[in-house]
């Protein structure tokens, strides 16, 4: 007689070791054929749910790559919490390092992208300030205020059209090839300013601005540390981040230098 | 017929009436049009209340939650789980826990329900409700994380019994005791799953009337129907796989009136969680379902006339 601790450790086991053993405690007919009833849901499931997680790269692999891919990720990795729309945190990395991937090189980011789309969906609600609240600060304040960024705000850098891409697969008959070699690379700002997520490419000036802010720097320790022109960029970047929503709050520091 | 009608206590604050499960693809049409609810033919809505699953709104805000509250202030709702993994022999996720716990607080459910199944082992979520062998160590671990859950919500919930594929060389209680017993231990309703019943019944080659027969009917808060799919072993035995992703079988429908007959109306939900219909042919199925309550409440006032 096995524990139920033993009972469920060798269970869990083979349900995702697909050559390994049908549990002995097993007391039906064809127990085999049962078991893998269970194996099946499981690994079916857990594919499943990477594929609702992750459309675009499923589109641009084809199903069966898709299902291929899955199916190596998730008998590795089972999710962590029993909550589907946070599983595949580490799939964008596994893409990386997948050899059958190398031929699709941007997949890997396009994983990324849709991840940082999904927990923006999910992420704490909370209405973005205006640019105009930026009238509220005395000039002389400014250079020592510190943006906090929105819940939902997520950056994607890539080396690749990203953004180019990732719109092509919800377009799918059009099926064209995309000639990437006449595309520049695109970084992305994902944002949610109500309930849709929505996204567009920035340049590496606003990515690396960003990126400074989310950091905690404040706007003029955030402008000094990148290759940001004051004058000519600074205020294309602001309306920016005002108009896409990525501005959760502003905070003034108490002690001004 | 005959007999006092074993009807149950006030178990949940749902109406004893047909409920759905609630689908991100069907939030604007039951907030735009209520009347949906309504089947042709029919003058009253027959979807009542709505079900959904904790773990799709576990998320900190967005879209999820904004709907969950929309629906929540026109409709009761059942939160039934599928991730707590209450037969695990490990300790229950404390984190998961607390999430349920705010959900419950959040939106006030009429109905908190899990199943009788493990999915978990040692943080691995294996997103299926894996079986349990019935006997006294797992009576004992399942109660206990019954009474953790009832302490932790503050309210008693319902347990569903399982639909299976196997049995263990473990098990010495058959499933209704097994039931039963912890009910009676934790305080605990049952949720009767008809289609589970009679998916076991048939794959386990056990007779889904006498489960029905002997299954504890002032217990039940609530009933589940759902579509199965019918396969076969290599022996060419029957093999039913609960899959939710059509109407309910014919033979469900029937147990389900046997059910009702004994029990009067109970809150009973169509579950349908995969090939997800269009909106219309989901409130036919409830309105099927919210013909049998209401026929057995009417049966009742007549006998209580």
């Amino acid at each position: 007689m096995h524990s139920l601790a033993d009972l469920q450790s060798n269970f869990k086991r083979s349900l995702v070791d697909l050559d390994g053993p049908v549990p002995t405690a097993i007391k039906s007919e064809r127990a085999g054929e049962r078991f893998n009833i269970y194996r099946n849901n499981v690994v079916a499931s857990l594919i499943d749910a990477l594929a609702d997680n992750f459309p675009a790269v499923k589109t641009l692999v084809g199903d069966a790559f898709f299902k291929a891919v899955a199916k190596h990720w998730v008998l590795d990795n089972q999710p962590d919490q029993p909550m589907l729309f946070s599983y595949g945190a580490g799939f964008a990395d596994f893409l990386d390092h997948f050899e059958p991937a190398r031929a699709v090189p941007y997949l890997a980011d396009i994983a990324r992208l849709e991840q940082a789309r999904r927990e923006a969906y999910h992420a704490a609600d909370g209405a973005p300030i205006s640019i105009a609240s930026l009238q509220d600060i005395p000039p002389h304040l400014l250079g020592d205020a510190i943006f906090i960024l929105h819940p939902a705000a997520r950056l994607v850098q890539s080396g690749f059209p990203v953004q180019t891409i990732w719109e092509s697969t919800l377009d799918k008959p059009s099926n064209q090839p995309l000639d990437l070699s006449a595309c520049p690379a695109e970084s992305v700002l994902v944002t949610r300013p109500a309930l849709d997520v929505e996204h567009q490419v920035i340049d590496h000036v606003t990515l690396d601005f960003i990126n400074a802010l989310g950091q905690g720097l404040t706007l003029h320790q955030a402008m000094s540390s990148g290759r940001l022109c004051p004058d000519t960029e600074l205020p294309s970047i602001l309306s920016t981040l005002f108009n896409t929503g990525a501005v959760g709050a502003i905070t003034l520091t108490d002690d001004p230098q | 017929m005959g007999g006092p009608l074993q009807t149950a206590p006030e178990m949940t604050g749902l109406p004893r009436r047909a409920g759905v499960g609630l689908r991100e693809d069907h939030y604007e049409g039951i907030l735009d049009n209520p009347s949906d609810t309504t089947s042709p033919g029919e003058s009253q809505p027959c979807v009542n209340w709505f079900e959904f699953h904790p773990e799709n709104y576990m998320g900190d805000g967005g879209a999820p939650h904004h709907y969950l509250a929309r629906v929540a202030e026109r409709f009761p709702l059942s939160m039934h789980g599928v991730g707590l993994s209450i037969g695990a022999a490990g300790p229950l996720n404390k984190a998961h826990l607390n999430r349920l716990k705010g959900l419950n607080e959040r939106y006030q459910p009429a109905a908190v329900s899990e199943h009788l199944a493990w999915s978990t082992h040692e943080s691995h979520y294996m997103n299926d409700l894996l079986p349990l062998p019935f006997n006294q160590e797992t009576l004992l671990i399942v109660c206990d994380h019954i009474d953790e859950v009832q302490a932790h919500l503050g309210r008693t919930i319902l347990l569903e019994n399982p639909s299976s594929y196997l049995a263990f060389q473990e098990s010495d209680m058959d499933e209704v005791t097994f039931l039963d017993e912890v009910a009676r231990r934790t305080g605990c309703g049952l949720l009767l799953d008809v289609n589970n019943v009679f998916v076991s019944a048939t794959n386990m080659d056990w007779s889904a009337e006498q489960y029905i027969d002997a299954f504890p009917k002032h217990r039940i808060g609530e009933i589940h129907l759902a579509g199965h799919d019918e396969q076969a072993l290599s022996d060419g035995s029957p093999f039913l796989i609960d899959s939710h992703d059509r109407e309910v079988a014919n033979d469900v429908w029937a147990l389900f009136e046997q059910v009702i007959e004994s029990t009067g109306p109970i809150p009973t939900l169509i579950e349908w969680d995969a090939d997800i219909p269009a909106w219309p042919v989901l409130v036919a199925e409830a309105a099927r379902a919210d013909r049998v309550l209401l026929s057995s409440q009417r049966a009742g006032y007549a006998l209580a006339g």
